[in-house]
């Protein structure tokens, strides 16, 4: 397929570009290693300046009294990017990309930092460690829950309960639709973009089942039950124009966005493509009639069993109309005599 | 899943097996690769379909206003017979 032998061509450019994010993360992590060095080999081993020793002495204690902190945004970042990934399991990467899983990710991280500030203020920092930990995971754990102080016997309802996990759903459930509208645009366009460059139901049924076969994390039952899909939504009674929209939204959904961009790069600048046998084959329908299909056909081809069929093909039946008979002839011409060779014939022709 | 048992003539297992190479066609390219005529060919298709081994719906952008493919129930019933 060509959308594949395009890939190249994007990777090829990707690579020259001469600093993109991967560029900033290397650039990143090489300045923490120097750091890291820096704190950890004594001065005197490498600099006998006084202000090297001093700027040693305050980056030691800086990263000791922000170290902790730091640990515990992380462990509630994290927290907040396992929770968006997995409510958008079809489009992790750019749901993490939207504005307001960064705003939920960041306020994971500083509740976290907050709530370890205070527990820092009132508990004896004898144990860091623990601390640390007890305050990354627990405070996580804590604003999500609900605790049912006492409960009605029979459980009608009437149960009294602490919920502090309230305030963090809602906000929760904000995020949630600020993302969904935030990925529907994006959606909406990649599925519009689709249906331009593989507008036959035909060429977006074969991607998509394509897409399904080659995705290497499913399990077999998950393929199976994503490919009934697609046979439920091939064969349903809907419009066409539907099922493809519903094609090309399935491709996004199983494939991703990065996935569809993919497919959707333009075909690099080359030799004008060859003429394809459907293509020829619609030509030959338009412009031969059935009669004149028959004749073109035994003249191009040399086969007595061909030429056989292609009279009864043309015989007028009950349940087949003319045009399915012309296309009939014209496929088969096309896939006896070539594509090109036919369209050198259609040429001839004024 | 359970599969269906069905019996099937030789001119039935060529259209299925012209189906699983060609992926989604015409039942008129479907009928040109397999040199069995047009209408018979849509009739067996019909009939296949009726038992779940095809797919056969209508299509606007089709040289012949239709699509056909195989189901997985196909597929399966190629692979054992393989």
């Amino acid at each position: 397929m060509s959308a594949f032998s395009d890939a190249d061509t994007a990777q090829t450019s990707q690579a020259q570009t001469p600093r993109g994010p991967s560029g900033w993360t290397v650039l990143l992590v090489l300045l923490l290693l120097v750091l890291a060095v820096f704190l950890v080999f004594p001065s005197e081993s490498f600099s006998s300046h006084p202000w090297v020793l001093a700027l040693q002495t305050q980056l030691r204690t800086g990263v000791t009294w922000i170290g902790p902190y730091g640990i515990v945004m992380l462990i509630g970042g994290i927290v907040g990017l396992a929770e968006i990934s997995s409510t958008f399991p079809n489009y992790p990467r750019e749901a993490l990309l939207t504005r307001w899983a960064q705003i939920l990710i960041l306020v994971n991280a500083l509740a976290a930092a907050l709530a370890f500030w205070i527990a820092r203020i009132y508990v004896s920092p004898e144990n860091l460690g623990l601390l640390i930990v007890g305050v990354g995971v627990g405070f996580q754990a804590l604003i999500r829950t609900r605790f049912t102080l006492a409960k009605q016997i029979g459980g009608s309802g009437g149960d009294v309960e602490l919920n502090l996990g309230w305030l963090y759903d809602q906000f929760q459930r904000l995020c949630k639709t600020q993302i969904d509208l935030e990925l529907m645009q994006g959606r909406r366009t990649a599925v519009t973009r689709l249906l331009e460059r593989y507008p036959t139901l035909a060429d977006l049924y074969s991607l998509a089942t394509y897409t399904v076969a080659a995705r290497a994390t499913l399990t077999p039952q998950e393929r199976e039950e994503r490919l009934a899909a697609l046979e439920k939504l091939f064969d349903s009674k809907a419009p066409a124009h539907f099922t493809r929209a519903q094609m090309a939204l399935n491709i996004l959904e199983n494939g991703g966005q990065a996935y569809v961009d993919l497919l959707l790069t333009p075909p690099g600048a080359g030799a004008p493509a060859a003429p394809t046998p459907a293509s020829v084959a619609k030509q030959l329908i338009d412009k031969y009639s059935l009669a004149d299909l028959v004749t073109m056909t035994k003249r191009m081809t040399d086969s007595p069993e061909v030429h056989t069929w292609v009279e009864q093909a043309a015989e007028p039946t009950a349940d087949m109309t003319e045009t399915q008979r012309k296309a009939a002839i014209a496929q088969l011409l096309v896939q006896r005599a070539g594509a090109e060779a036919v369209q050198k014939e259609l040429e001839k022709q004024p | 899943m359970q599969m269906k048992k069905v019996r099937l003539d030789e001119k039935e297992r060529r259209l299925l097996r012209t189906l699983a190479r060609g992926g989604v066609m015409s039942p008129s390219r479907v009928s040109a690769e397999t040199l069995i005529l047009p209408g018979e060919t849509l009739k067996l298709l019909k009939g296949l379909a009726d038992v779940g081994l095809v797919l056969l719906r209508d299509d606007p952008d089709s040289i012949d206003g239709q699509l056909v493919v195989l189901t997985a129930q196909a597929r399966d019933f190629l692979a054992l017979e393989t």
